[in-house]
């Protein structure tokens, strides 16, 4: 019996060497397991070590769990793998698809407004497909096209839109509502980053476009 | 001298004080903003593992606050060595960054920013000395003042303050995607197309 102890812990200074916290997880669950055994085989069993055991193998598992369920490949369909090459490119496709969680696909008819100016802007937009045009009296149009954000001026100032958004064409987009988008970004920092980045980009690709114009 | 509230002037006692460039020479504060917006960030001291922290959030970012239009500049409180040695290990030769270097602390004063040892060795300080240093951020020696604890300014190109940060302790630092979120809005604001804004 005393062998299980001696089994059990070059089982753990086996998973004291390896980096990957997977292995390092999955090797303590078996040692853990061995000890257990070994606990239970006693004549008089230690329940007091054999109920701590069970809480390390349950926590254990749990995040073993969760690893593997982060590890699973990302798989895009097709308009997300274009909505990703188009506007979101420094996101890894895991980050993308964690952004979609919360997004949601809009399709807008031709000469359908979808942003009114003056009128509180609740979302954020991407073109994925299509093509859209500013609307402002006065001022040139601007014209919008694929992977160009809508809304993301009223999404960093508060304000909102002084100026009419219309589909030119039958368009799709992908919109995440502002508030909750927020809340999201605002619990991973990383991420936060990379997607004020492509804003960033485009914002200011647009504003030097219309400077220009 | 007051505190910076967002939304009002820089004290003229803020924009008077003098720093020293990498060269020697001494600046007025007041000239960072006097062409467009600026963000002044005050660091710790040079050598402080929580700064370090907060340049290798903030250095990527650099970019993004230049193509935003503003100015950023770091103001430590050592000497113009250790000014260039904090140039050289956090590779900002190039970067659209200016380093200065403010050894009587006067900027750091003017803004009433935290100088405290609780602040540099508090449970809370010990804390975010652990999470820095877990990061993979060396310890180094104090390279400036021991107890001042940093801050950050926004000033736009009006000399109107839009973003202050007073550190709480030595780890505490603004998030740097804040910086840029209120670089963003600035650059909007300050655009001629301001007339178009979806």
């Amino acid at each position: 019996m005393v062998v299980l102890i001696h089994v059990a812990n070059v089982l753990y200074v086996i998973s004291y060497l390896v980096k990957d916290i997977l292995w390092l997880r999955l090797l303590t669950v078996v040692a853990g397991s061995v000890l257990l055994a070994y606990y239970v085989l006693l004549p008089v069993p230690l329940w007091a070590a054999i109920g701590w055991n069970i809480i390390f193998l349950a926590i254990n598992l749990r995040q073993i769990h969760v690893l593997l369920l982060e590890r699973r490949p990302v798989r895009l369909s097709p308009e997300e793998l274009r909505l990703h090459q188009l506007a979101f490119r420094s996101l890894t496709q895991r980050e993308f698809a964690k952004l979609l969680r919360i997004a949601h696909w809009e399709d807008v008819a031709a000469d359908q407004r979808f942003v009114t100016k003056g009128q509180a802007l609740d979302r954020i937009m991407v073109i994925a497909d299509g093509r859209a045009r500013v609307e402002i009296a006065g001022a040139p149009g601007v014209e919008l096209r694929p992977g160009c954000f809508v809304g993301e001026m009223s999404y960093l100032t508060g304000q909102t839109p002084n100026a009419d958004v219309v589909a030119a064409e039958k368009t799709r987009l992908a919109s995440w509502p502002q508030t909750e988008l927020k809340t999201y970004l605002g619990r991973d920092a990383e991420l936060r980053a990379i997607v004020q980045m492509a804003i960033g980009e485009d914002l200011i690709a647009k504003l030097g476009y219309s400077r220009a114009a | 001298m007051p505190t910076p509230r967002v939304g009002t002037p820089v004290d003229r006692s803020i924009a008077d004080t003098r720093v020293l460039d990498a060269s020697g020479a001494s600046v007025a504060v007041g000239t960072f903003w006097a062409n467009g917006p600026c963000l002044v960030v005050l660091l710790r001291h040079f050598g402080c593992v929580g700064c370090a922290e907060q340049m290798t959030e903030l250095a990527p970012r650099l970019g993004d606050l230049a193509h935003a239009g503003v100015r950023t500049v770091l103001v430590g409180n050592g000497s113009r060595e250790q000014l260039a040695d904090f140039i050289e290990r956090h590779a900002l030769r190039g970067a659209p960054v200016e380093v200065v270097t403010d050894p009587p602390l006067a900027l750091y004063a003017a803004l009433e920013l935290r100088r405290s040892t609780w602040a540099t060795i508090g449970p809370r300080a010990l804390v975010e000395i652990a999470r820095a240093m877990t990061a993979g951020h060396p310890h180094r020696p104090t390279e400036g003042d021991r107890t001042q604890q940093g801050g950050v300014l926004l000033v736009d190109g009006r000399g109107i303050v839009r973003f202050f940060h007073s550190n709480r302790s030595l780890g505490d630092h603004a998030d740097t995607s804040d910086l840029v979120e209120a670089a963003l809005r600035l650059r909007i604001e300050a655009s001629v197309s301001a007339a178009v804004r979806v």
